[in-house]
C-alpha cells in the first residue's frame, strides 16, 4: 500500500518471473496445491507458514526440514483478519477476511528474503466472509466465500500480477442445509474443489469443478465423532505419468486424533493416515508436499496448547517434522507448499 | 481388474507424451513395482509359480508336479530372490521347495507328520531362516525355525508349541530384518473371527513374546500378516461387505489404512508387499494384494501411496491362485526383506 508505482511494477515483474521460471506458477498450499513440476533440479520446495497475532497482524513463515529459511509480516489491515494461504511459486499469497470484503497481499520470497508483491481489495456482499484461497496453473486465483444460511461462492480472479484492473467471475451455489463450505482447492488439470462439511459430523461432501463445466458431488463418511475439516490435492505421478488428482481430506476426532484420506473414487481405493492424538495438539492445516522425484506427502500444521506449533509431513519418504514456538500472542493458521 | 493391461499401456504412453509436451517434465519417470510371486495350484496336484508386476505384467513362469498326494499351499521367498514353496500331503506330512528365480530346483526337504497338524504358512527372514506355522487340535499352534539351508542334509529345527487359545487361530507368519544379537523377530497374527480381533504377536530370537490386540471391528475379521522390508508388519481384514482393509502399523501411534474395494465376485486370497519406486530415487514397500474373480481369474493389486495398480489375468481351467509373496531382493540398495502370507481359511 505504501509501495510506489515503479518500485510495484518491477516487484511485479520479478513476481511473475520468479513464478515462470521457478515453479511453472502452479497453485499450492493448505488448500490443494500443485507444487508438482517444482524447481528443474527435481527438488522438492518448502512450505510458508502463515501466523496470526491478537493484534491482527500476520507473518508469513518459508520453512523447510532444516529450519526457517526466512520471515515476514503483514499487516494489520484495519478490521482485517489473516484466514488463508496459497503460492504461486515462490510467491506467498495471504487472504484477509472481513464481512463483505477480501484482501489478498502477495510476498514474494526471494531466498528467505520476502518483498510485496501486491495486495488487492475485493468487495463482496454483506453477509459474505472470504474463507478459503487457492491458485490453479493458470495463476487463476479461486477465492471461497462463506455467505448467509452457509451458501458459499467462488470468485476466479484472473491471473493478476498487481496493476491494471482486477478482473474476476463469481458463481453461488446453495445455501444447503446442515452444510457448510470449509475450503477451497484446485489440481494441475484446472479442477476446482470444495470441501463440505455436515455439522452433524461424520460426513463430507467434495464438489469437483472441471474447468468451465459444473459440480459434481461424492458424500465421504465417517464414524462418529469426526468432522471434515481440511483440503488438499494430491498430484503424484501415477504409473501411467498422470497426475492423481485426488482429494486429501483432514479429518479430526473429538479426541485428538487425525485421519488423512486420500481417496481414489474409480478404483474404490482410500488411504487413511492415522495420527495422534497428541495431547495438547490440534490440527491447523494440510498440505501437500512434492517429495522431488514423484510423490506428494501430506505436511499437517499443529498448534499446540503452549502456543507452539509445528510442521508433521508423514509418509516414508518424507517424514520429517519441525517445531516452533510458542511465541506469545501469535498462533499458526495456514499451511502451504511452494 | 478394472483396466485391460493393453489401455493401460496406451494411457501410459498418452500421459507420458503428455507430461512430455505440456510441462517440460521430463525429469520424471513413471512408477515403476517390483515383481511378485504368483503361487497357482490346480485340481490334479500342479503348482504353478509366476512372476508378476501388476505394473508391467507377467514375467517367467513354472510348472511343478504333481505329485501325489501333495498340494501346494504356501509361498515365500528369500533375501536371494528364490521361492519357497510349502507343499502338504493328505497324510499330514509337509514339505519344502526351494526354487531359483530362474525357476531350477535348489532343494527340497520333506517335514514329519504329526497327528492332528497341518502345516499353514511360512515365512523366510532375511537371514534365509525358515519360519513355518502348524495348526494343531483346537487351535493350538506350533511354530518351527529351520535354520538357513538350502542343500545339507539332515535338516535341523526347533519347534514351539502355544496354545489352545479359545476362539482364536493362528493364521499367518512373517519375520522382519530387525536383528537382535544376529537373529530376527517373528510375527504371528492370531485372530478370532467371532470377536472381530486380531493379536499380533512379536516373537524375539530369545522366544519371548509380546502381542498387541487390535479390534474389535464389527465385521471385519483379520486374516493375512506380511512383514515388509521396512520391517513394518501389515494385517489385511476382510469385510463382510467384500470390503479389504490393510493396516500398516508404524510407531509412535501413527498406522496407515488403506482400504479396497468391494469388487463384486472378488475376494482377497493373499498379502504381500512389493516396491514402489518413483524415479529412481526412492524405494519403498507397498502392499499387493493377491485376488481371486468370481471365475477364478486373478488380480495382483497394488496399493501404492494414493493409486491403486493392478494386473489381471486368467480364468484359466482347473487352475486357482493360493498364495503371494515378494520377489526379493528389491532393486535398490536397501535392506533385505521377507514376507509371507497364507491363512487358514484358505485350505
Amino acid at each position: 500500500m505504501k509501495i510506489d508505482l515503479l518500485v510495484k511494477l518491477l516487484l511485479a515483474v520479478a513476481a511473475l518471473a520468479a513464478c515462470l521460471v521457478v515453479s511453472g506458477c502452479y497453485g499450492s498450499g493448505g488448500y490443494g496445491g500443485y507444487g508438482g513440476y517444482t524447481g528443474l533440479d527435481g527438488m522438492s520446495g518448502g512450505d510458508f507458514v502463515l501466523w496470526a497475532n491478537t493484534s491482527g497482524q500476520a507473518a508469513v513463515w518459508d520453512v523447510d526440514s532444516s529450519g526457517v529459511l526466512g520471515t515476514a509480516t503483514a499487516g494489520p489491515y484495519s478490521g482485517y483478519t489473516p484466514v488463508g494461504l496459497s503460492s504461486c511459486g515462490t510467491n506467498a499469497f495471504i487472504l484477509w477476511s472481513k464481512n463483505g470484503s477480501a484482501l489478498i497481499t502477495s510476498l514474494l520470497d526471494s531466498g528467505g528474503t520476502f518483498s510485496q508483491s501486491f495486495n488487492e481489495t475485493l468487495s463482496g456482499a454483506s453477509g459474505w466472509t472470504p474463507a478459503s484461497i487457492a491458485i490453479d496453473g493458470s495463476e487463476n486465483i479461486d477465492l471461497l466465500w462463506s455467505g448467509p444460511g452457509n451458501s458459499a461462492a467462488i470468485w476466479t480472479v484472473a491471473p493478476y500480477s498487481g496493476s491494471g484492473k482486477v478482473s474476476y467471475t463469481t458463481k453461488s451455489y446453495g445455501p444447503f442445509a446442515g452444510w457448510q463450505a470449509e475450503q477451497i482447492a484446485v489440481d494441475s488439470n484446472g479442477a476446482t474443489y470444495i470441501l463440505w462439511s455436515n455439522s452433524g459430523g461424520s460426513q463430507a461432501s467434495i464438489w469437483t469443478i472441471p474447468s468451465g463445466g459444473s459440480p459434481s458431488s461424492q458424500l465421504y463418511n465417517q464414524s462418529a465423532g469426526w468432522q471434515a475439516k481440511y483440503l488438499a490435492v494430491d498430484n503424484a505421478l501415477t504409473t501411467s505419468g498422470s497426475p492423481l488428482s485426488e482429494p486429501v481430506i483432514l479429518w479430526t476426532n473429538k479426541n485428538g486424533q487425525v485421519d488423512i484420506q486420500t481417496i481414489d473414487g474409480a478404483d474404490k481405493y482410500l488411504t487413511s493416515e492415522f495420527l495422534g492424538p497428541y495431547t495438547g495438539w490440534t490440527a491447523a492445516g494440510l498440505t501437500m508436499n512434492y517429495d522431488g522425484s514423484g510423490l506428494y506427502c501430506p505436511g499437517v500444521l499443529w498448534n499446540g496448547s503452549s502456543g507452539a506449533s509445528s510442521i508433521w509431513v508423514i509418509r516414508p519418504v518424507c517424514l520429517s517434522t519441525i517445531a516452533y514456538g510458542p511465541y506469545a500472542g501469535w498462533h499458526a493458521v495456514a499451511v502451504a507448499s511452494y | 481388474m478394472k483396466i485391460d493391461p493393453l489401455v493401460k499401456s496406451l494411457l501410459a504412453a498418452v500421459g507420458l507424451a503428455f507430461c512430455l509436451i505440456a510441462s517440460g517434465c521430463s525429469e520424471y519417470a513413471t512408477i515403476s513395482l517390483s515383481d511378485d510371486y504368483v503361487l497357482w495350484g490346480n485340481t490334479s496336484g500342479q503348482a504353478a509359480l509366476w512372476q508378476v508386476s501388476a505394473s508391467s505384467g507377467v514375467g517367467s513362469q513354472a510348472v511343478i508336479g504333481p505329485y501325489s498326494g501333495w498340494t501346494p499351499v504356501a509361498l515365500s521367498s528369500d533375501s536371494a530372490g528364490d521361492a519357497y514353496i510349502l507343499w502338504n500331503n493328505s497324510n499330514g506330512a509337509a514339505s519344502i521347495w526351494c526354487e531359483s528365480s530362474s525357476f531350477s530346483t535348489l532343494f527340497t526337504e520333506g517335514l514329519p507328520a504329526t497327528k492332528g497338524w497341518t502345516a499353514n504358512s511360512l515365512a523366510v527372514g532375511p537371514d534365509d531362516t525358515i519360519h513355518l506355522l502348524w495348526n494343531g487340535p483346537s487351535n493350538a499352534a506350533s511354530i518351527w525355525n529351520i535354520p538357513p539351508w538350502k542343500a545339507a542334509s539332515p535338516i535341523s529345527y526347533t519347534t514351539k508349541s502355544y496354545g489352545p487359545y479359545a476362539g482364536w487361530q493362528a493364521v499367518g507368519i512373517g519375520a522382519d530384518g530387525t536383528a537382535t544379537n544376529g537373529a530376527y523377530n517373528t510375527y504371528v497374527l492370531w485372530s478370532n473371527p467371532s470377536a472381530c480381533e486380531a493379536n499380533l504377536w512379536t516373537i524375539s530370537s530369545g522366544g519371548s513374546v509380546s502381542s498387541k490386540i487390535y479390534g474389535p471391528n464389527t465385521g471385519w475379521q483379520a486374516k493375512y500378516l506380511a512383514v515388509g522390508s521396512d520391517n513394518l508388519a501389515r494385517m489385511l481384514w476382510a469385510n463382510t461387505s467384500g470390503q479389504v482393509d490393510i493396516w500398516t502399523l508404524v510407531n509412535n501411534g501413527f498406522f496407515t489404512s488403506q482400504s479396497l474395494g468391494p469388487y463384486p465376485g472378488w475376494v482377497a486370497d493373499g498379502l504381500t508387499y512389493c516396491y514402489q519406486s518413483d524415479n529412481g530415487t526412492n524405494s519403498f514397500d507397498c502392499p499387493s494384494v493377491l485376488w481371486n474373480g468370481p471365475s477364478n481369474e486373478c488380480s495382483l493389486g497394488v496399493a501404492t501411496l494414493g493409486e491403486y495398480v493392478d494386473l489381471a489375468f486368467g480364468p484359466y481351467s482347473g487352475w486357482k491362485t493360493i498364495a503371494v509373496a515378494a520377489d526379493n531382493p528389491k532393486p535398490s540398495s536397501t535392506s533385505t526383506s521377507s514376507s509371507s502370507k497364507r491363512g487358514a481359511s484358505e485350505k
